[in-house]
């Protein structure tokens, strides 16, 4: 399953980015680098501001908003992923790629990966995890039930899924040691907006 | 040019990939981040190029937002104005711009120009401001207060090619021939700058849209250049 992406659907936003997998659409903008309020000003830090607006529905304050995004796993690994994008469309400063993935574990310990809604309505436990292009686990949330052998497979899959996503074609050959190929989907999506950004270099 | 190579942020520079030189030093461009003691990595996503007789090397991507540097030239808003100095706008969102009440040529307490909030300017980046001469020699060299005629917003890195000018054989150095072929049929007067921006004066208003028009076309649907010729030939011949 490959997500759908569109670079840059905003044009007034510095970077923007849309994504499309299995369960959600999402749009992220991002601005940056700006100036902090002054009330959050940290002299030695980095202040990053999260906004999440529901296509629908009231809107709550960030912090409640954060909350229950948080709360709800499935959403998560789109956030991450649309989220990076922007933040690469926007040309931030970035220390590491990343890629997000979302896996489910049934009653008969059959693991899912990017379930569709049924299987996520049908499922025992539900994990989302996010991994640096280094193998750096970055993010790690769980839902649901489930034995320490479980969260040990699912993270296990959950890394290769990540890999395959940022694959570049000279790491094939370690990926193939019996995994099965998956597209690298993020490094496509990248590598086409790189290429066209350069294209008339070719053309002169 | 070698052919050039993907990065994604955070990825590593290959040592192969950096150019070398005779006396052994590296320019880092934007895009690329040293970690000491010998490591390069990206900061955002690119394609590798290389300059070997500079030694320099940078990534060169398509998006982002303009990020002042010392020299450039750039096309400033006037915000407000207090006993000093002007603030202008040079991307939104981003603290002001300073430019200096003298910052011009020739002016002095008594002629310097006295510019509203929403005037524009074109203007070089020093330092820490900006300014509409050259403090070197005093001289305007084109820039000052933009008077009349209207901006269009560019992407920065179209902006670049814009401004790369011709090689000696007449070949525009950015691909980009919309200017020149539109100069052909009517007369207008043009200033870019660096920050994205595009302004364009000509003897009638419709001329100057149209001519803004076809460059935010260009840039947006990625022209090029015999795309460029047949599209000003298609929309000038109604002007």
């Amino acid at each position: 399953m490959v997500p759908e992406v569109s670079h840059h659907p905003l044009h007034r936003a510095d970077g923007s980015a849309s994504y499309c997998n299995n369960l959600f659409t999402i749009l992220a903008s991002v601005n940056g680098p700006i100036e902090v309020q002054r009330r959050d000003e940290l002299a030695e830090e980095a202040a990053i501001a999260v906004n999440l607006r529901p296509a629908a529905g009231i809107t709550k304050t960030p912090a409640l908003r954060m909350q229950g995004a948080v709360r709800d796993v499935g959403v998560l690994p789109g956030l991450v992923n649309a989220a990076f994008l922007a933040l690469v469309d926007g040309g931030l400063r970035l220390d590491c790629s990343v890629v997000a993935t979302l896996f489910t574990v049934t009653d008969s310990g059959v693991y899912e990966e990017e379930p569709d809604e049924k299987q996520l309505v049908g499922c025992k436990s539900v994990h989302a995890m996010a991994y640096s292009h280094r193998g750096e686990l970055l993010l790690n949330e769980s839902a649901g039930r489930f034995p320490w052998s479980e969260w040990e497979g699912v993270a296990e899959r959950a890394e290769k899924t990540c890999f395959a996503a940022m694959a570049s074609a000279t790491g094939d050959e370690e990926m193939a040691g019996g995994v099965v190929e998956k597209s690298p989907w993020l490094r496509h999506e990248l590598e086409e907006r790189a290429r066209v950004a350069v294209a008339w270099r070719e053309t002169t | 040019m070698t052919t050039p190579g993907v990065l994604l942020p955070g990825e590593v520079v290959p040592q192969s990939a950096l150019p070398a030189t005779k006396k052994g030093t590296l320019t880092l461009g934007p895009g690329l981040h040293h970690v000491p003691p010998s490591t390069i990595s990206a900061t955002t996503t690119g394609s590798l190029q290389t300059d070997n007789k500079k030694g320099a090397i940078w990534l060169e991507t398509s998006h982002g937002r303009y990020q002042p540097t010392v020299g450039d030239h750039v096309i400033a808003q006037i915000h407000h104005s207090s006993t000093e100095s002007y603030s202008c706008i040079l991307t939104p969102h981003t603290p002001y711009a300073i430019l200096g009440q003298l910052a011009f040529e020739g002016a002095n307490k008594k002629t310097r120009p006295q510019l509203k909030s929403g005037d524009l300017v074109y203007a070089r980046v020093s330092k820490t401001k900006i300014e509409c001469f050259n403090s070197a020699t005093g001289k305007s060299e084109g820039m000052g207060p933009l008077k009349a005629g209207m901006t269009f917003s560019v992407t920065p890195s179209f902006a670049r090619r814009l401004m790369m000018g011709t090689s000696k054989d007449g070949q525009a150095k950015g691909g980009v021939v919309v200017l020149e072929e539109a100069g052909e049929k009517v007369r207008f007067e043009v200033a870019v700058g660096r920050n994205g921006k595009v302004w364009i004066d000509s003897s009638t208003a419709r001329e100057t849209i149209v001519i803004g028009g076809l460059l935010v076309r260009a840039d947006e649907e990625g022209w090029g250049v015999e795309m460029q010729r047949k599209m000003v030939k298609k929309v000038l011949r109604d002007v």
